[in-house]
């Protein structure tokens, strides 16, 4: 009989070499690039961080950032939230239609969403031309290339996560807290001081994840040409300075912590709130709200998801034009899913392993929060990272000279997602199961194979397809990587962007946002199909 | 004496909350002991440390198999156990289950459905060899992990609230089963519970956990 | 029974996984080895890639080299291409630098990152596109005019100190002099007219409420549209209002006698230092600084302006020779970019 330590040993290894994995990709670009702005000639000097944090730019830059993330968390939550009541709550006709075609947004890539709202706040698009009309003669329509039209932007990207945190918080809210609730009192105020309290804290954490997204997203504040910290992180000033660039990331860092904080002391305990299983509620929505609440609902799609993708479809007729666009960009097609469905794999792997490896304790805590930094220190400034730890001679410059590189900006920046999507997995995993099959003298690994794989299936789709998505439509960490002669859609599509949205940038658009649809749709059937066991795997 | 379990001055807690404190106990070959005491008050928890799941923060455990003497974590399926959730693989067929257990320990394939199939019968669920778990009703569900846990033929057998799911006549079949197994192959019972009127059936040791003060 | 097949479906959907991966991993790796056969030569390029496209294929038709290239993405063009030249410095990747302006290429200059070349195709051309030293060359400008909307302008203005005119306020419009050759502009500016000179310019556009638009694109659109009267942009967006028929003109501001001249800012081309294929860099680089890539970018819809005297170009592009440009050095431009970025930032746009 084979000896119950040995599999001790192998797994220790393992978990090192997940954390060697994580260290290389995620924390040493970014390292290499603090340890390089903070030693100048063998010397530690602050200097460039002092000079950089302390000037007055640097506060109007941080005003500038907290103003468009403040502002699109905000607007996000108002668009976001009463959706999410309404799908879950006032269980609107048509939900799962609903609730796919409201995720859209936040699947496709900012920056196309960017584009499709500058044609359509343009003098000739739908909302250009009514606000034209709206307005007194002589007042300025309002620009899209503005502080509210980032915000505009970012809000209607990624309210999704809002409405979904609503989704998931009303999911497990106890109907039974209501109906002791209905008992005492009237039926409106139930609502108000009971249903909404309890899950309050889920909807604001949405919010706070929009918040720190629109602060780090670099590409809707560069196409629109509204200046915040990403923007000038990748411009860095005229000077090239990076250490100067470097410095500038310690307010993002900072913001990010602050965020987590806040969300880890404040939000987190109340989540606990929640603790009902998933089961059909009765009815307690009289059929008006429900039919405002469905309005509502359309209305949303129709702003957020029909008219840009019609604006866009109406700018790129003729139709031959997306004849054109196959020919002239075939190769970033093939590029672009190429490098998806390597991230994905990579970082679903990676994800899995250190789920599967680390679980819950402290070491998993850690090193989540080790993920987060490549992507708090926004993407040019990892990709500089990157450059600078990659491109070097022997076995990192043949990476740093290939797509590889591409992959690994791709899975430093979104391991954090991918971590944490299997690590609710785990969570939701009934940890006897493992243990059952430790008793009986099977190995870890062999359990870990046998056991926690097969049912985690559906997050390892789930983390898959998201990865994927979010590989596609990368752009931020890879546009300063991608090798000679190689072109991902992303970069492609941003290049031709900043010429204005022409037939040919609509279209390429929409076939990008096609792609994308059509792996986000592949993955949330598959996860559809079998989301159903995680209830028997309880 | 070929098995005995020994705990000496066992301490184990949760973060602040203390579990057990300085508990000891010894079971010998063939004994059947029930731990009874209210929920939350630790008997889970000396059945884990028995088992190897957790290890305890001050004390040691000791199995004695044979004339050595192991520290656990074991798990080599000397120690089988049922958990109080049952914690059948759901993706697994009940035939699978037995299967997964045996392979890793020498046995050809052919071995190893054989060896299945009578476990299966043994707890009389021949016909459902083929159903996965969620197909099957709380006794059957009861009676699959049992099997799960005599797959290896272990020396000592823990059980975790092992009559909360069943009725009366389940209860008895159970009782009656578990009496005929400690006599044949004297092996050795450890049973958590919170009813002791629910064993009294088994002849054996009655310990009371106390709460640590 | 759909129990029964559901975890049969989930170990398919990983093997699923597995095989397109797997099939990736394998294209991946053909790609990888497929590579390095052709001699390449590798540029960055921060001209549009509809321009300099077509350029480039042309010379791996003519060559047999291929050209691999990077394009820059980015609005406030060529920072994120010269941060990655930068970073790349102690392992080149680059063997060509071609930049749509002059500023940047300096900046690499002295930052120590490019090689000097004397190319043989450079030689007509005029030693003030030239840098003393050899370190870039350059070719096909843009000049900095004055557009005009013909239906509300009779008398077109003749000077950017037009701008500080009172009839022409809140009426006319300039780039933000951050990016691109409008910042080059200010830059200019400053060198010609000194610091005082320089920011009471600056200060009195602000005080005659001059509009200030994201890009000279946007200028040209503008102005176009009717939104605003005139407007300073180049010479490349300018011909695209004329070519699409709308109501706007252009023409090149200071052209008197004693006037200060335009602004004529050159494409520039420069190898990079330690480049991995220094022989087909140089090829290249002879091939963009010959006459007929001068030619062949005049004649299209950006009519980059030739300053070769050899290259004969259509009536509609202006020739340099006719042109008072600005009695400025681009190395004298290139010292003040800095500071006026700075001036600009801080007091020009609050």
């Amino acid at each position: 009989m084979r000896h119950p330590r040995t599999d001790v040993h192998t797994r220790r290894a393992a978990s090192l070499l997940v954390w060697a994995a994580v260290l290389v990709m995620a924390v040493l670009p970014v390292a290499i690039l603090f340890v390089r702005a903070i030693v100048v000639e063998g010397q530690v000097n602050l200097d460039s961080f002092r000079s950089v944090l302390f000037s007055t730019r640097q506060w109007r830059l941080l005003a500038n950032s907290v103003l468009v993330a403040g502002g699109a968390a905000c607007l996000a939550t108002l668009l976001g939230a009463p959706a999410g009541y309404a799908l879950a709550y006032a269980r609107v006709p048509a939900r799962r239609l609903l609730t796919a075609l409201l995720a859209i947004p936040a699947l496709l890539p900012p920056y196309v969403l960017a584009t499709a709202w500058a044609v359509m706040l343009g003098a000739n698009g739908v909302l250009g031309s009514w606000l034209g009309a709206l307005l007194p003669l002589g007042q300025a329509r309002p620009s899209p290339f503005s502080v509210p039209g980032t915000i505009l932007v970012l809000a209607f990207t990624y309210y999704p996560l809002v409405t979904f945190a609503a989704v998931a918080a009303l999911s497990r809210f106890d109907g039974r807290l209501e109906e002791a609730a209905l008992l005492t009192g009237a039926r409106a105020r139930v609502f108000r001081s009971v249903v909404v309290p309890l899950t309050l804290p889920s909807v604001l954490t949405g919010a706070l994840s929009v918040f720190v997204l629109a602060l780090l997203n670099f590409s809707v504040p560069s196409l629109l040409q509204v200046n915040t910290y990403p923007v000038e992180l990748y411009a860095s000033s005229a000077t090239y300075d990076f250490a100067a660039a470097t410095a500038q990331s310690l307010p993002l860092l900072a913001l990010c912590l602050i965020a987590l904080s806040a969300w880890a002391v404040v939000l987190r305990p109340r989540n606990a709130w929640l603790t009902g299983a998933r089961r059909e509620r009765s009815l307690r929505v009289s059929p008006r709200v429900r039919a405002w609440a469905a309005a509502g609902c359309w209305g949303l799609v129709l702003l957020s998801v029909f008219a840009p993708l019609a604006s866009l479809f109406v700018r790129s007729l003729p139709l031959r034009t997306y004849l054109s666009v196959w020919e002239t960009a075939r190769g970033e097609f093939g590029t672009s899913l190429l490098v998806g469905v390597l991230s994905a794999t990579l970082l679903a792997g990676l994800a899995f392993l250190q789920s599967a490896l680390l679980g819950k304790g402290r070491q998993a805590a850690v090193l989540m929060l080790v993920e987060l930094l490549p992507f708090a220190v926004t993407g040019p400034l990892l990709s500089l990272g990157l450059i600078a730890l990659w491109n070097r001679d022997g076995l990192p410059g043949l990476v740093y000279d290939s797509l590889a590189i591409v992959v690994l900006a791709c899975g430093a920046r979104y391991l954090f997602i991918a971590a944490g999507i299997l690590a609710a997995g785990g969570q939701r995993m009934n940890p006897r199961l493992h243990e059952a099959a430790r008793v009986q003298g099977i190995s870890w690994w062999r359990a870990m194979f046998g056991i926690t794989l097969p049912l985690q299936v559906p997050f390892l789709v789930a983390c898959w397809g998201l990865a994927f998505v979010l590989a596609v439509g990368e752009l931020d960490a890879t546009v300063l990587v991608c090798p000679p002669g190689k072109t991902t859609l992303a970069i492609r599509l941003f290049t031709l962007m900043h010429y204005g949205p022409d037939a040919y940038v609509a279209a390429l658009s929409l076939m990008t946002a096609l792609v994308i649809l059509c792996a986000g749709a592949c993955a949330a059937w598959a996860y559809g199909r079998i989301g159903n066991t995680r209830d028997a795997s309880h | 004496m070929t098995h005995r379990i020994e705990i000496r001055a066992v301490s184990k807690s949760y973060g602040p909350r203390p579990i057990l404190t300085k508990y000891s106990l010894e079971v010998g070959e063939g004994e059947c002991v029930t731990l009874c005491g209210p929920s939350g008050i630790g008997k889970t928890t000396l059945l884990r440390l028995i088992a190897g799941l957790e290890l305890p923060d001050a004390g040691e455990v000791r199995i004695h198999l044979d004339g050595l003497e192991h520290t656990p974590p074991l798990l080599d399926g000397a120690v089988g156990m049922v958990f109080q959730d049952l914690a059948l693989w759901p993706h697994m067929r009940a035939a699978r289950h037995l299967d997964f257990v045996l392979r890793g320990r020498g046995l050809s394939r052919a071995q190893r459905r054989q060896r299945a199939a009578s476990l299966l019968s043994t707890v009389d669920l021949s016909a459902l060899a083929r159903s996965f778990p969620h197909q099957m009703s709380g006794g059957e569900q009861q009676r699959l992990a049992f099997a799960r846990a005599m797959a290896t033929a272990p020396r000592i057998l823990l059980l975790d609230e092992p009559f909360s799911n069943l009725d009366v006549t389940l209860r008895g079949r159970l009782v009656e089963g578990l009496r005929r197994l400690q006599r044949e192959q004297s092996l050795t019972i450890v049973i958590a519970t919170h009813d002791p009127e629910e064993v009294s059936a088994l002849t054996g040791r009655i310990e009371y956990v106390a709460n640590p003060s | 029974m759909k129990g029964l097949s559901m975890f049969k479906e989930h170990r398919s959907y990983m093997r699923g996984i597995l095989l397109v991966t797997a099939c990736a991993a394998t294209l991946f790796l053909a790609h990888g080895c497929a590579r390095e056969k052709a001699p390449a030569v590798v540029v960055y390029t921060a001209l549009d890639e509809m321009y300099s496209q077509p350029i480039l294929s042309a010379f791996t038709e003519q060559t047999g080299i291929r050209v691999l290239p990077v394009y820059d993405t980015e609005a406030s063009k060529t920072t994120g291409m010269v941060s990655r030249l930068v970073a790349e410095r102690d392992r080149p990747r680059a063997d060509v630098f071609w930049n749509n302006e002059t500023a940047q290429t300096i900046v690499l200059k002295n930052k120590g990152i490019l090689e000097a070349y004397r190319s043989p195709s450079a030689e007509s051309i005029p030693d003030a596109f030239k840098d003393p030293e050899g370190f870039w060359t350059g070719f096909a400008a843009r000049g900095r005019v004055i557009i005009y909307n013909t239906d509300l302008v009779k008398v077109p203005p003749s000077s950017i100190r037009d701008l500080l005119k009172p009839e022409w306020a809140g009426r006319a419009a300039i780039a933000k002099p951050l990016f691109g050759t409008t910042a080059t502009h200010a830059a200019a500016l400053f060198a010609a007219w000194g610091d005082g000179e320089a920011k009471a310019f600056f200060h009195g556009l602000k005080d005659n409420q001059i509009a200030v638009l994201a890009g000279n694109a946007t200028v040209r659109d503008q102005v176009a549209a009717g939104e605003y009267a005139w407007g300073l942009t180049d010479t490349d967006d300018a011909n695209g209002a004329v070519e699409d028929g709308r109501p706007a003109k252009w023409l090149y501001p200071d052209q008197g006698p004693d006037g200060l001249g335009t602004l004529v800012i050159p494409n520039t081309v420069a190898l990079v230092k330690g480049a991995p294929h220094p022989d087909a860099a140089q090829k290249l680089i002879d091939y963009l600084l010959s006459p007929q890539v001068e030619e062949a970018l005049s004649k299209m819809r950006s009519i980059q302006i030739p300053l070769n005297p050899n290259v004969v170009a259509s009536e509609r592009v202006p020739k340099v020779s006719d042109t008072r440009t600005m009695a400025v050095t681009f190395d004298e431009i290139a010292a003040r970019m800095e500071s006026t970025a700075v001036f600009v930032k801080e007091e020009f746009l609050q």
